[in-house]
């Protein structure tokens, strides 16, 4: 049981800080895409973005999947954050051969990266509490049981 | 362009268009912008657009790209 709980623990801090070094990687990939000059722009800048892009997507769902016992708030907030993300990622002027750098765009990128970042990191401290408390619970009512079964048990002289 | 030659004839006409987005690779914001936005500062308002087009996908990596789509429109109505 406790082997259970502290892999479940591990599971949460691992699947989040991965997630939250890819949005780090997938923004310096954006970034170094972003502050080269439209027409100057490589072939391999523009695939670390779609590649970037991608893993975004795939590991987004599983961090935003059912989680019942999680506050409504804070999954809004992260999957409003990864939106922004998104929306930024490949947005501005991506795939654009002319036109100059754009940054106020950049800015909204890493301000949209870092919202995604700490979002995640709230989001996991509330997971890792809610596991927390729920093993105080089943701590407690373990100790319940134990009262009981001693109270039960002692044979009345 | 997407927009131009195939998505702006049918609405104009009338139809009730299905976008299956399933099987891309992906969808650049830069592009849902410039085609949903784009359509609202043609004169489309949101809610029509969301009446007149739907999106079908079956891939969960792809979720997010309608309510971006819509983001975009409701981004350029706001600006319009």
């Amino acid at each position: 049981m406790l082997e259970a709980r502290r892999a479940r623990r591990d599971h949460i801090t691992k699947l989040f800080e991965v997630t939250r070094e890819d949005i780090r990687r997938a923004i310096e990939a954006a970034v170094d895409y972003f502050a080269t000059q439209p027409g100057a722009r490589t072939a391999i800048q523009e695939s670390k973005v779609v590649l970037a892009d991608r893993e975004l997507r795939s590991a987004m769902p599983v961090i935003l999947g059912p989680h019942p016992e999680l506050d409504n708030p804070i999954r809004a907030l992260v999957s409003q954050k990864y939106q922004d993300v998104l929306a930024e990622l490949t947005g501005g002027n991506f795939q654009v051969a002319e036109g100059e750098i754009d940054l106020e765009h950049i800015r909204r990128l890493t301000l949209a990266g870092a919202g995604l970042r700490a979002g995640l990191a709230r989001m996991r401290d509330a997971e890792l509490k809610m596991l927390a408390s729920s093993d105080f619970v089943q701590r407690v009512s373990n100790g319940v049981l134990v009262r009981l079964d001693r109270t039960l048990g002692i044979p009345e002289r | 362009m997407f927009r131009e030659d195939i998505l702006r004839p049918r609405l104009a006409n009338g139809s009730h268009v299905v976008l299956d987005i399933d099987g891309v690779e992906g969808l650049p914001s830069s592009f849902l912008e410039e085609v949903f936005g784009g359509l609202v500062r043609a004169g489309w308002s949101p809610s029509d657009l969301r009446k007149a087009v739907e999106f079908h996908l079956t891939d969960p990596e792809l979720e997010a790209y309608p309510s971006l789509a819509w983001r975009f429109a409701e981004a350029a109505a706001s600006l319009h």
